[in-house]
This record gives C-alpha cells, structure tokens and sequence, in this order.
C-alpha cells in the first residue's frame, strides 16, 4: 500500500502546486507575455537578473567572429585620409589594388587581375550593384556620393558569391551610406586646390515625423586633367553633378522602410588612342567628350518576425546612359529581391533569399566595339540559403550556396562552407572554401572590336590592328577558394589580423586563333584580315576560356592605439600569379604571361592619426605599390598628408597634401581599351566645412 | 510499486514541476536591459552630485525612447533626463551617464576615448565593451541579463561604484 500512497500523495502535490503556480503566471499579465516597466522596476536588480529574456533584434556579429577576410573603411578614415572619391580610399584596403589610368578612370581589383575591366570584384552601394555587365567592371568616375555621409566601406576580400553573387570572385566592396537619423541638420562643404580645381557640396537632414527622417544633397565638382609623360598637361578633366535624397521611416518597432535616390550628369574628357582607318593611322584624340547621367532609386522594407528574425524585401531601378567615342550605352535595370533571417533551430540562424534582375540594353555608336545586336535584355534569377551553425559556444559552422541563372550562361551553382573558431576571448581563427564564377560579359561573348590594339611586332607587317571576334560559347571564368585567418586582439590597445588564400582558377579568357574577318577585310593568305585598299591589316583573334591560374598570398593587418591621442593603421600585402596555358599557341603565352604581371606582388600602406591639442589633427598615409609588369610601371612610394582645425563644434578647416613624392607618376598603362594612360600628379587642395 | 518505480514518477513529478517553471513570463532583452542600466545608476557615485541625472543614449533611438519609457515609470521624485546623441556631439557636458549601442567598434573607441577621465559612466552591449575601455558592459548568458564592470576605468572617471554592485557583476581589471 505503501508505493500507492507516495504516488498519491505526489499526484495530490501536483495537483495543488500547480494550479498556484498557474494562477502566478497568470496574474502577472501573462496575456502580454511580458511584465510591465512598472513592475520591473519595483524589483531589485538581483531580481530582474533573474528574468529569463527573449532576444527580439536581429544579431549584430562582431567583426572579430567573421569567417572571412573582412576590412572596414570607416567614415574617420575617410575624413582623416582627405580621399575625395570612393578609389582613393579603396587604397587603403589591404589586397586591393588601385591604379589610376587617368583622371577619371581606374583599374581596381582585389587579390590580383588588375585590368581596366577588372571584372572579379563585386561593387555595391547600399545593396545597389554598381557592376556594369556590359563591359564587365566598374565606372568608377560615376560612382559617388556625399563622402560624409558615408558610414564605412565593408570589404570582403575572397568569394562572397554564395551570399552576394556571381562575380563576387575575388571579393565583395559594398559601400553603406549613413542611415538619415545620422545625418541631420546642415553640412556645407567648400575645396579648392591644385588638381580638385573647385568642388561643393550641401547636405541637409531633418524629420518628417516621428520616427521618420530624411537627408538631400547636392554635389559639384571640377577636376583638373593629369599629366602626360612630358609633363604637359593631358586633357582628362571632368566635371560631374549630382543630387540625391534618403529618406528612413521606422514605422513602429517592428518596421523599417528606408528610400534612396539621386540624379547625375557629367562630362569626362578621356583622350583616346586610336586607330583612324581613314588615314589609316594610330591617331591621339583628345576632343571626345563622353557625356554620362543616370540616376536611381532604392526602397526597402524590413521587418521583424515572430521567429526572432527579420524579413526584408527591396527593390531597385536605375538608369545610364553614356555617349562614348567607342560605342555608347543606353541601360535600364530593374532589381527585385528578398531575404529571411530566422533563428531556424536553437542553434542555427537560417537566412535565405530570392533574386530576380533584369537589365534592357541600347548600344549605338559602334565605332569600334561592335555588338550583333543594338537591342538586347538580360535576365538574371537568383536563389540562396545560408545555414549558421554554433556547434558549441565556440565553434561557428557557416553553409551557404546560391543558385543562379543567367541569360549568358545558364546555371550557376556557387556554394561555400566557412568555420569560426573562438580560441579564447581575444583570439579568432577561421576557415573557408567557396566556389565562386565570373559570367562573361556582353563586350566579351558578343563584340568585335576593331582597330584599338595595334600588334606591331614582327613579322607582322605596319600598321596591323588586332580584331577581337566575338564568341557567343564562352563559358564563365570558374575559382575554387581556399581561405584562413586568425585575428587577435593582443592588448587592449593592439590589434593584428592575418589572412592567407589559395585561389584556383579555371576557364579564364585568354585570347585564340581566328580566321574570322569582316566582310571589308576578307582574310588573306598569310591569316590575315586584308582590306581591298591594304593599308591596313587586322589579326584576327576571338576569346576562349584557355587559361587556368592558382593565386595565392597572404594580408597582415595591424590597428595600434600608440598613444591615446595616437593611432597607427598598417597593412602589407604579398601576391603570387602563375598562370598555366591549356594549349602551346602563341596567344595563349602571351595571355599567360599577361596575367601573371597584371598586379603588383607587394602593397602596403601606413597611416598614422594623430590628435594634437587645441583641435588640431595631424594624418599622413604612406603607400607602397610594387612594380606591375604589364602596366609597364614601376614600385611607388606615395605621400598624403593632412592638416585640420577644428574652430568649434561647426567649422572645420583642413589642407591636405596628395601624392608628395613623386611630381608626376605613372600608375598604370595598357592597351585594349584604347584610353591613353596620363600621370598622377602630386597635389594640394583646401576645404572648409561648416556644420549647422 | 518497486522503491524503483516510485523513484521514476517523482522525478517526473520535478520535470513537470520544472517545466512550468520554465515558462516564466519572457521580457524583451532591450527592455531588461535599459531596466539594469537604470537601477545601476543608483550604485554609482559621481563627484558633483548632479540635481539632475542626466542619461545619454547614442547610435539607437529605439534605446532612447525604451530607456525615456522606463524613467517616465520611475517616478517624478527621480530627477532624471534622457538625451539622445549622435556620433560627434559633446558627451562631457550633456551627460553624466552614456549608453551606447549599434555602433561599430571603432566608433565605440572613438567616443570612449574622448570621455576618458571624465565623469560619465559609460554602458554598453556587450562583455567586451568593459574590456574596451567602456565601464558597465550589458550582455546576456543562460537567457539572463549580466554585467561586466571595468575598475580601471570607473577609477579613471574619478567615479565610484558601491560593493553591492560589484557583488553582482562580473568584474574586470
């Protein structure tokens, strides 16, 4: 009898303990699911430690903890570093090299082929892609916006494809402006100087309503051309405007919805080197002045799910269209995607998202890059999920993958898996592979280009211009990454980040033989493309996925808070190319050799922040970028300096110096687009800027 | 009706018993989180008393307008002001207490930086922001709210902080 007593005894303490605890939980406005401020503060703060708590915001991860190779540019490197567009303070990104061509054109890329097209690096502002897929690249002349109202430039260098796309190679820039809360009030911004012949800006912020703000700007600059060799000056001024707005509404805590929008026109001067075939002769020409306006608009809505996650949708349009000597380019772009993070099981975060783009196309003007069709759209759908795992407090397990299709190419499958490994409190190391690809551009699959490379070596005769055929088969370039790194936080006042990589590459373009030439030009005996009247001649070539390459290389990174008022930021970089050729064609030596010395092997940089006392600051940046072969130009060392005065909370007055060593110098050169290569030279412009 | 089986059954007793207990009424972690950094005010002491405690947010309106809440509640006999900054805006005179949150780390160094030395206690999101310089850090472990507090710190700022807070916290050198 005795058991049964003990079991109804506990079934009688079950049953009366119960319902009190219910009747508790009951009376504490359960309905809500929550206590009230008022009870909460009627509690002792032992008390409330003791309350269970539910984690409604969406995870912010410490950079520390990424499993990737990670940089930041924040806004105080950009101020400090007196860099007026978005290249100059891509320089101080570890890995990344930038080479300026002219004064309006760049080569940019990270972790090698740095190519005028540099076509591995996927740009984005404020989720916007800034990739132009007809040539495969950036216009970095029409990039910008209000450098204040930048909050930080996140650098990923390796593959992001899984979470950002293809042609998110060999790394992922994503440029993320201030939210319009952060930028109230007015701001004036007045230079003048050497090479930043005049510029101006006014930005000005306010609220609409509760919870609901706004920021306008206005920009205008005038820069002046670069240097020729010779020292002359070169004629590659341009001049650009622009005018912008955002607008964020956090309609009540569980929604966001934020607008983004601006306008530009401009005129770039780039002098052309160029082949005439009415003379028929290589010509200069420095009259042709490529108009450039676009403009665009972004919407996005985020909100919180039940699921402590947070769902976004976003939407963009956006317009350009150039009249270039070359050819020119009408394009409307259309985007659309979504995103879900969720906290899928206890201890896997899930994020997935859907993508649909859609680009229309209108090429005229085809002196020179022929397109087979004026009229053309490309559709892009895309898919990915992302799985984070904490295998333990200190393991982080990351699986992504994306799904794409192309109209270029079809499908393209991108996955990647990444681990993070807390070592201790002040240690992070981490892992990854990814499979990243790079679809071949509209220039690359269906132009012909005639006449901007001429092949002058022997025993080919003069004036022999090099014809680049179109090829519609041509694959994606394809890499499989290797990554790690570790990042320590050796002191409260030192931190060091490594990162090392392997990258294989393959199918990358290379050029072939042809025997494809224009119906004016029929190919002549010796393989050539011969004229009626010869006076010319082109080599015929097309392009082919004929090159396969390993990469690898490894980026130091230090941040050192010497002093309270001191601060020191340095990086060096280390680059090894090697090409290897499927065939033993003579092209495909020459490709290989060319992509082997396409960047440089050695970069680094050095700046310094000093805080000095009665609000002045003192900033120089050092550089250093190894010689590149290709580009025919040789190991720099450059100098910026600034100088500032803070008058009061409002005015600041600052002078910065740019590019002290050398006079003039040569960043970058080659020959395929046509662009003549002018010097950078050294520079100095005053600023002021009035906050009110 | 072994010893056996009764043993089983009153376990099972517990894990119901604690399976209730388990569903304890859940407070959002922010709200808990401006609740804390309100009541530890009370354990800090600052050179000039100040008649009026004045409690800076900075880098979330979200944050300001739960901690503008949960002042409201405390009562008008607690003279208390929330301010709400932005990045760049003279810490020193405006506040004597600063919770910081959603900014990048090196904004955090930033304004830490220049409140060294000075009297206002610096709060933030996280255990490193104490280890960073910053003197309470809120975070949260096993589903509760915790607190770290840097010593070194809170000295510097010539402020001082009662035993019975630091019985509560996790404390850095």
């Amino acid at each position: 009898m005795k058991p049964q007593v003990t079991s109804a005894l506990l079934a009688a303490t079950l049953t009366f303990s119960a319902p009190s605890l219910l009747a508790e939980l009951v009376t504490d406005d359960f309905s809500s699911d929550e206590l009230s401020n008022e009870e909460l503060l009627s509690l002792s703060l032992e008390e409330v430690m003791t309350l269970e708590v539910t984690s409604v915001s969406r995870k912010k991860q410490r950079l520390m903890d990424s499993a990737a190779a990670v940089y930041v540019v924040t806004q105080e490197d950009i101020r400090r570093s007196g860099a007026k567009t978005i290249p100059d303070a891509l320089r101080m990104v570890p890995g990344v090299q930038v080479a300026q061509m002219n004064s309006n054109t760049w080569s940019i890329s990270a972790r090698g082929f740095n190519y005028v097209f540099a076509n591995k690096l996927l740009v984005m502002m404020d989720g916007r892609t800034l990739y132009t897929p007809e040539f495969g690249g950036v216009n970095w002349d029409v990039q910008d916006t209000l450098m204040e109202d930048i909050d930080r430039i996140e650098v990923i260098r390796g593959p992001g494809a899984a979470l950002w796309g293809a042609n998110a190679v060999n790394g992922v820039i994503n440029i993320i402006t201030k939210a319009a809360n952060e930028t109230q009030g007015s701001l004036l911004t007045l230079g003048a100087g050497s090479e930043e012949k005049l510029y101006g800006s006014f930005r000005h912020g306010g609220h609409l309503s509760e919870g609901a703000h706004y920021r306008a700007f206005f920009k205008t600059f005038k820069r002046d051309g670069l240097a020729n060799s010779d020292g002359s000056d070169a004629e590659d001024d341009w001049e650009i405007s622009r005018a912008g707005f955002r607008v964020d509404w956090e309609k009540d805590s569980e929604n966001q919805i934020t607008l983004d929008g601006a306008v530009f026109d401009g005129k770039t001067r780039s002098p052309l080197f160029i082949f005439d075939r009415d003379i028929p002769a290589k010509v200069m020409l420095t009259d042709k002045v490529k108009t450039q306006r676009g403009a665009h608009l972004i919407g996005s809505w985020q909100r919180s799910t039940s699921d402590k996650g947070d769902f976004t949708l976003k939407g963009y349009y956006d317009h350009y269209k150039n009249t270039d000597y070359r050819i020119s380019a009408d394009r409307d772009t259309i985007d659309l995607e979504t995103q879900h993070r969720y906290q899928w099981l206890e201890n896997q975060e899930l994020i997935w998202g859907l993508g649909y783009r859609s680009s229309w196309y209108n090429l005229s003007n085809m002196n020179y890059v022929v397109v087979d069709t004026e009229k053309s759209v490309e559709r892009l759908y895309s898919a990915f999920i992302q799985d984070e795992i904490e295998l333990s407090p200190d393991w982080h397990l990351t699986l992504s993958s994306r799904l794409e299709h192309h109209t270029s190419t079809g499908y393209e499958f991108q996955p990647n898996a990444s681990v993070a490994w807390k070592v201790n409190d002040q240690t992070t190391a981490w892992a990854k592979i990814s499979r990243a690809v790079r679809t071949p551009s509209i220039s690359e699959r269906r132009a012909e280009v005639d006449g901007v490379y001429m092949v002058d070596t022997p025993p080919l005769p003069n004036n022999t211009y090099l014809r680049i055929n179109r090829n519609p088969e041509l694959e994606a370039e394809k890499l499989t990454a290797f990554e790690f790194g570790v990042r320590r936080r050796v002191n409260g006042s030192l931190s060091v980040d490594v990162a090392t990589f392997i990258n294989r590459y393959k199918d990358l373009h290379s050029l072939a033989n042809s025997v494809s030439c224009p119906a004016s030009a029929p190919i002549n005996g010796g393989g050539l493309c011969q004229p009626a009247i010869p006076t010319y001649f082109l080599l015929p070539v097309g392009l082919t996925n004929g090159l396969d390459a390993i990469t690898y290389g490894l980026e130091v990174v230090m941040d050192w808070d010497v002093l309270d008022w001191w601060r020191i930021k340095t990086d060096v970089a280390w680059l090894q190319v090697d090409a290897s050729r499927r065939d033993e064609l003579e092209y495909s030596r020459q490709t290989e050799a060319l992509v082997e010395s396409l960047s440089a092997e050695y970069t680094g940089n050095l700046r310094s922040m000093m805080d000095l006392p009665n609000n002045w600051s003192f900033d120089t940046w050092i550089r250093y970028m190894g010689e590149n072969r290709s580009a025919g130009t040789d190991a720099y060392t450059s100098l910026d300096i600034r100088l500032a005065h803070k008058f009061n909370e409002e005015l600041e007055l600052s002078l910065i110096g740019k590019n002290l060593f050398d006079p003039t110098r040569l960043e970058f050169n080659e020959n395929f687009t046509g662009i003549s290569a002018t010097e950078v030279q050294e520079s100095w412009y005053a600023q002021i800027q009035w906050n009110f | 009706m072994t010893l056996r089986s009764c043993w089983y059954r009153y376990c099972l007793a517990l894990l119901l018993l604690s399976e209730l207990a388990m569903s304890a009424p859940k407070v959002e972690e922010e709200r808990i989180k401006a609740v804390v950094a309100y009541k530890i005010t009370h354990f800090v002491v600052w050179p000039d008393k100040p008649s009026i405690l004045k409690l800076c947010t900075l880098g979330s309106s979200q944050l300001s307008e739960m901690l503008g809440g949960v002042v409201k509640q405390a009562g008008k006999e607690n003279k208390i002001l929330v301010n709400t900054l932005k990045l760049g805006s003279d810490y020193t005179n405006h506040c004597d207490a600063l919770y910081i949150r959603d900014l990048d780390e090196s904004d955090v160094r930033v304004v830490l930086r220049s409140l060294k030395e000075w009297p206002v206690l610096t709060i933030g999101d996280s255990e490193e922001f104490a280890r960073d310089g910053g003197m309470v850090g809120l975070y949260t472990e096993d589903g509760k709210v915790r607190f770290t507090v840097n010593i070194k710190a809170v000295k510097q700022a010539g402020l001082l902080v009662k035993s019975q807070l630091l019985n509560l916290a996790k404390v850095i050198q």
